[in-house]
Formats: C-alpha cells, sequence, structure tokens
C-alpha cells in the first residue's frame, strides 16, 4: 500500500472513529464499512470488540499475524502498533538490522488492511522518525 | 499408580509413599486456574501428573513476568510451616491432572517422612538453580532464544508434542508485545525448528531449537538431572 493509500485510509478511519464516539449505540457495521468498533458494554452484557491481525512486513519479508487481537478502538489498535514497533525495532537494531523498509499492515477479520504504520513512525523526532 | 507420573513422588520411599498417597486428592486443572495468589497464605501443594504451571511474579495484574515454570517433574512450592505465604502467584498453562494436598497436612508430613522432607527440599534448590537461568535469560537473550527456551521447558513438561499455546500467552510469560512473539516464532519457523498455526505450537527439530536457545536453556536441565537423580537413601 502506498504513502498515499494510507494517509487516505488512516483519515477515513478517523472519521469512522469520531462518528462512532458520537454515538456509540447507533453504530452499524454497514455504516461505518468493515470497520465496526463497537463500544463497551458497561451494562454487563457480552463485549463484542473487532480482531485484527498485526501483519509485519521488513522489506520483502512478511510476518504473519495468525491469531490476532481484539482492539477497542483506533487508538488502542494503533499504540500497539507504535509500542510493538519500538520493542522489534530495539531487538533487530542490537543486531544491526536495518528499519528502514519495515511496517506494519493491519487487516480486520476480512483481510482488509485497516492501518499501515511504519516503524520509523514510531521513532521519537530527534531520531529520525515522525511520532 | 497413577500418582507415580510425578516424578518427586515416585522417589518417595516406599513407607512414606504408602502414607503420603491418603493426603492427595486427584483434582483436574483447567488452563488459567490460579493454583497460588500472590502475597497470602498457601493453601495447598500441587503435585502436577501432566498438567503445566508458570510461577509469575505479579506487582501489576496486567504485566506479570514468568519467573519459572513446573510439571510432572515437581511440585507448586514448598511449605514449612501452616501459614506460610507465598510471593508468586502461579497458574496453569496446559490442563491436566495433579494431586492435591492442603499445606498444613503438607507441613506435617514433611516432619514425618524423611523421604518427603529430603527430595521437596532438593527440589526447592533446583527452583532456584531455574530461577537463576530465567534471570540469565531474560537479561542476556533475544526474544527468540527466550521464546526457544519456553519452548523446550514448556514440552519437557507437556504430555503431547504439540503444545496449546496461543501468542498472547508466550507475551504475557516472557513479558514482550505479542508482535514480538509473532516475530520470535517466525524466526524460529524460518530455522525448521518450530511449526506454529493458530494455538498451537509443534516443535519439528529439538535439537535445531535448542541450538537457538543457546546456552540459557540447558544449565537448569542439568542441575535437575544432578539434584534430583540420586535415591534419598544415597549420602
Amino acid at each position: 500500500m502506498s504513502d498515499t493509500a494510507c494517509a487516505n485510509l488512516r483519515t477515513f478511519l478517523l472519521s469512522v472513529r469520531s462518528n462512532a464516539k458520537a454515538s456509540p449505540r447507533s453504530v452499524e457495521p454497514n455504516q461505518i464499512g468493515h470497520i465496526a468498533f463497537m463500544a463497551r458494554n458497561v451494562n454487563g452484557r457480552i463485549q463484542t470488540l473487532p480482531r485484527f491481525f498485526l501483519h509485519q512486513r521488513h522489506g520483502g519479508d512478511l510476518i504473519e499475524d495468525i491469531e490476532g487481537a481484539e482492539f477497542a478502538d483506533l487508538d488502542a489498535l494503533r499504540r500497539e502498533a507504535v509500542l510493538s514497533a519500538r520493542e522489534i525495532m530495539s531487538e533487530r537494531l542490537l543486531k544491526g538490522e536495518d528499519m528502514n523498509n519495515s511496517a506494519f499492515e493491519i487487516v480486520d477479520e476480512g483481510g482488509n488492511v485497516v492501518l499501515c504504520v511504519s516503524f520509523k513512525e514510531a521513532l521519537p523526532h530527534r531520531l529520525g522518525g515522525d511520532a | 499408580m497413577r500418582m507415580e507420573r510425578n516424578a518427586l513422588l515416585r522417589k518417595l520411599t516406599d513407607e512414606d509413599f504408602a502414607q503420603f498417597a491418603p493426603a492427595c486428592t486427584l483434582v483436574e486443572l483447567k488452563k488459567g486456574d490460579v493454583l497460588l495468589k500472590e502475597a497470602t497464605p498457601v493453601e495447598n501443594v500441587y503435585f502436577p501428573l501432566d498438567c503445566v504451571c508458570s510461577i509469575l511474579a505479579v506487582t501489576d495484574s496486567d504485566h506479570p513476568i514468568e519467573a519459572g515454570m513446573f510439571g510432572a517433574e515437581g511440585m507448586s512450592n514448598m511449605v514449612v510451616r501452616e501459614g506460610d505465604y507465598t510471593f508468586f502467584r502461579s497458574t496453569v498453562f496446559i490442563e491436566g491432572s495433579a494431586l492435591r494436598v492442603p499445606a498444613p497436612i503438607f507441613a506435617r508430613l514433611l516432619t514425618e517422612l524423611p523421604s518427603l522432607n529430603e527430595l521437596t527440599l532438593r527440589y526447592k534448590d533446583f527452583a532456584a538453580v531455574q530461577f537463576g537461568y530465567g534471570c540469565y535469560a531474560h537479561g542476556a537473550f533475544p526474544i527468540e532464544a527466550r521464546l526457544a527456551r519456553w519452548l523446550l521447558m514448556a514440552a519437557d513438561r507437556a504430555p503431547n508434542p504439540t503444545l496449546p499455546i496461543i501468542h498472547d500467552l508466550v507475551a504475557s510469560m516472557l513479558s514482550v508485545r505479542r508482535s514480538g512473539i509473532t516475530n520470535a516464532m517466525h524466526i524460529l519457523e524460518g530455522s525448521y525448528a518450530i511449526k506454529a498455526t493458530r494455538g498451537l505450537v509443534t516443535i519439528l527439530d529439538r535439537a535445531k531449537l535448542e541450538q537457538l536457545a543457546g546456552d540459557c536453556y540447558g544449565p537448569a536441565e542439568r542441575a535437575y538431572r544432578l539434584i534430583m537423580d540420586r535415591q534419598p537413601d544415597q549420602r
């Protein structure tokens, strides 16, 4: 996925999330496309959180996340990607590996890419990153 | 007898075994069962027959880290006197059966049965060695070596060669993020040491996995044999 496509997708997701925040109970999966971040139910009913798969791309090498995990919202998903990127980078940098072409490609249960986070985005500014 | 599937109980003298057996209750343990709760008095001592359990250091409930592991080669913990505390949490991660002895009865039997006393003391010695090499692994080795060590330790204790393990569980045990485990599994799979599918890890090449674990797997396991594989009456 190109950077522009990623940026467009992110803008779309952010708008989805602001809609979902405005009226969490009224959000239907079809209203917001394939991304349904259900509000956490505080009344003791079953919580349904969507599952996402954090695939990693390191240059031409794709590491598939076969199990995935549930996330309450886009912020939580993004936070996990950033923190994971930092952890993986710290391990790989110690071995002298190049991290310039590493990214998370996060897909939903339908296999649709919902978020891309390049590892460079997870770096603090003064280290040359975008975060 | 089924009790003898536990390596410690198998080594009891016949007389001590006969006295110890009536104190045991056979229990079926499920994944996630908590055997010990940190900072509370120990209620029961467990001798696994085919379940595998973790000993966790916990300060914040969301971020435990595994300090040790035990299965049919050992026991949950030692109690010297009634009311003794545990400072670790212990949970079951591969379900199976175990023998449960109430802590006060265990403490009394310890004074009455010489071979139980000696074997559990020796096991405690091994547990310290295992914790020590755990420190070595966590402090000096990359995630994939620590994962290799963890899988070997689990396989040593599990009844089947295919381990019912999800990445999230291992991540929590090793105190790394789930994606770090995904990455490390990929490295081990790339060496054809294991095969990971959703919720299952199969060890394909044990020698290779030991090589990938480096020195952080092996010393404690050799220590176990040196410490435990002597008969109680050998001085």
